[in-house]
């Protein structure tokens, strides 16, 4: 199952840039917003081991990774040391809720 | 910014390797500024091409392996746009192909038999030790020049097997039909260490890119005529003058007879209709004349002679362009007296002072110290503030016999070129200039080095390429 980070309020595009290179992941996608749907960063390891997107939720003032594939685990943790991770029990239950049925939080077995 | 953008068409990109580095400019075509771009600028350009916005722009850059902040590749976009060097969208068309003041060829069908009329009594021959491929901040060619170029073997820079950095657009950022060479300390790329053109040697003359085998030809579209004459830019147009008739070349092959035989890609410089003769400020021109009649004036005045000095005649021929009779006989060439000359041409050889101090000064700034145009521009420079600082009168006293016959020839070969009536500026101002970078030449010849080639070539090519 994807794993899912939510990224501090204050993590900003050259963060997430930043994080990206960091973490040895390449840019393979940029989603723009569109109603409806929110902005999105795509990443991926070289070998496709690991595929990341970063998704703008302005309407819920939530930058989260969703991280997926087998090296999810060492690509999380890469993240979580340049970015930071914002404690998924300080999100609202409904947003939370609704993240984890998709994903499971990083960090939390 | 621009929501897609792209070089604008008067953005000329190039890639120069500068003491082994290197290092991509980009040459403002109309304002003469300069920028450099390291080689992660250079892909982020080259990644913009008007399709594009900022977020298609960053994911051409990751797929090229350069993958950057976002905003530091908008930074660099809004750099180049308060420079005024971008542009919105997809090109119109093939660009500066057709216009009022050039045409490239093929010549249009309807003119493909207008008649070539060349320089009489000149043959060429080029000495090969690429003086002329060491001189110009563009060498221009073709997608055809490149594709021959390749199949002889075309030099490539260390660690370019596919050829990524030989060529640029010659215009914008998008690559279409037309591209210039890298420049390697301001030599192209494909000039042997021996200075003999690589694909000459490997794979004939033909296989040169056509405006290197056309070079020194300029050719002029006078309406009823393509003119073709010679740039005075190379120690060989000059040493030509020397050469008989049996050992050097025409200027155009003589198979080539009419428009429509010129090779595709030359350059025809159109000129303009009515022609614009004088003027009381440099970009308002006053006074014109029919291209036909001033066509045939400068015929005239070819045919009668223009007296034994090239810097007089050209004064006399601006004097007369300015009087109210132009046109109607071929003036009387008495000498002008050293002082009146001088006064006449002062303002010219400040010009040149202050822009080839200025290009010396660009060139400093990032081009090698082995890099010709570099040591041209400075010495050009130098010269023309010494004339001005000793004043004109000096320098035009008692230049050697050789230099003279130099100067006239250019003279002629601006003439019967049209060169005066295509240089961008009204016919009189455009003697006065040639008549100024005569002076400065003679002055040249004086201070020079011999290393930096005939002084009045060296002149003829740094003002056109600064």
């Amino acid at each position: 199952m994807a794993m899912v980070l939510a990224l501090p309020a204050e993590t900003t595009r050259d963060g997430v840039d930043d994080a990206i290179r960091a973490s040895g992941l390449r840019l393979v996608n940029l989603v723009a917003a569109a109603p409806g749907r929110p902005r999105q960063i795509a990443a991926a390891l070289p070998d496709g081991s690991c595929v990341v997107s970063f998704v703008d939720d302005t309407s819920a003032s939530l930058l989260y990774a969703i991280v997926d594939g087998p090296a999810s685990e060492s690509v999380c943790d890469a993240l979580a040391r340049s970015l930071g991770v914002r404690d998924w029990r300080s999100l609202d239950a409904p947003i939370r809720d609704a993240l984890f049925a998709a994903a499971q939080p990083w960090g939390h077995k | 910014m621009t929501l897609r953008p792209r070089l604008a068409e008067h953005a000329l990109l190039r890639r120069h390797v500068v003491d082994g580095k290197d290092v991509v400019v980009i040459h403002h075509a109309l304002t003469g500024a300069l920028v450099t771009l390291d080689e992660r600028a250079a892909t982020f350009v080259g990644c913009a091409d008007g399709t594009r916005d900022l977020d298609g722009i960053t994911l051409a850059v990751a797929r090229a392996g350069m993958f950057e902040r976002q905003s530091e590749i908008e930074a660099v976009f809004a750099a180049l746009d308060e420079h005024g060097l971008l542009a919105e969208g997809i090109e119109p068309g093939p660009v500066m192909l057709r216009s009022a003041e050039q045409w490239m060829t093929p010549a249009e069908p309807v003119r493909a038999d207008v008649p070539i009329e060349a320089l009489s009594g000149y043959r060429f021959r080029c000495d090969g030790v690429g003086a002329c491929c060491s001189q110009y901040a563009t060498i221009a060619l073709s997608n055809e020049d490149l594709r021959r170029a390749r199949h002889v073997g075309m030099r490539t820079l260390p660690g370019d097997e596919d050829a990524r950095r030989v060529v640029l657009p010659l215009y914008g950022g998008v690559r279409t039909e037309r591209v210039a060479m890298t420049l390697v300390d301001g030599r192209c790329l494909q000039l042997d260490d021996d200075r003999r053109c690589g694909l000459h040697v490997r794979g004939g003359e033909a296989a040169k890119p056509t405006a290197c085998r056309m070079y020194p030809a300029t050719i002029a579209d006078i309406g009823t005529a393509l003119r073709a004459s010679v740039a005075v830019e190379c120690d060989c147009t000059i040493s030509s003058l020397n050469v008989a008739p049996e050992e050097g070349a025409p200027i155009v092959p003589e198979t080539m007879r009419h428009a429509g035989d010129l090779p595709l890609g030359i350059a025809v410089r159109v000129v303009a209709d009515p022609v614009a003769l004088m003027s009381a400020s440099p970009n308002a021109p006053s006074r014109f004349g029919p291209r036909a009649e001033v066509v045939a004036w400068i015929d005239r005045v070819l045919d009668e002679g223009f007296g034994d000095d090239a810097i007089n005649a050209c004064v006399v021929l601006a004097r007369a362009l300015e009087s109210g009779d132009a046109l109607v006989s071929v003036p009387t060439f008495a000498p002008i007296g050293a002082d009146e000359l001088a006064g006449e041409l002062e303002g010219a050889v400040a010009a040149i002072a202050r822009d080839m101090t200025g290009a010396a000064q660009a060139a400093d700034a990032w081009r090698s110290e082995r890099d010709r145009t570099r040591r041209l521009r400075r010495a050009i420079a130098s010269a023309a503030s010494a004339v001005l600082d000793r004043g004109l009168a000096d320098t035009l006293l008692a230049p050697d016999a050789a230099m003279l016959r130099a100067e006239l020839f250019a003279l002629r070969a601006a003439l019967f070129g049209m060169h005066v009536l295509t240089a961008g500026r009204p016919a009189a101002a455009a003697l006065r200039e040639l008549a100024g970078r005569f002076v400065v030449a003679r002055e040249l010849a004086i201070v020079g080095s011999k290393e930096l080639g005939h002084p009045l070539a060296a002149v003829m090519a740094s003002i056109r390429g600064a």
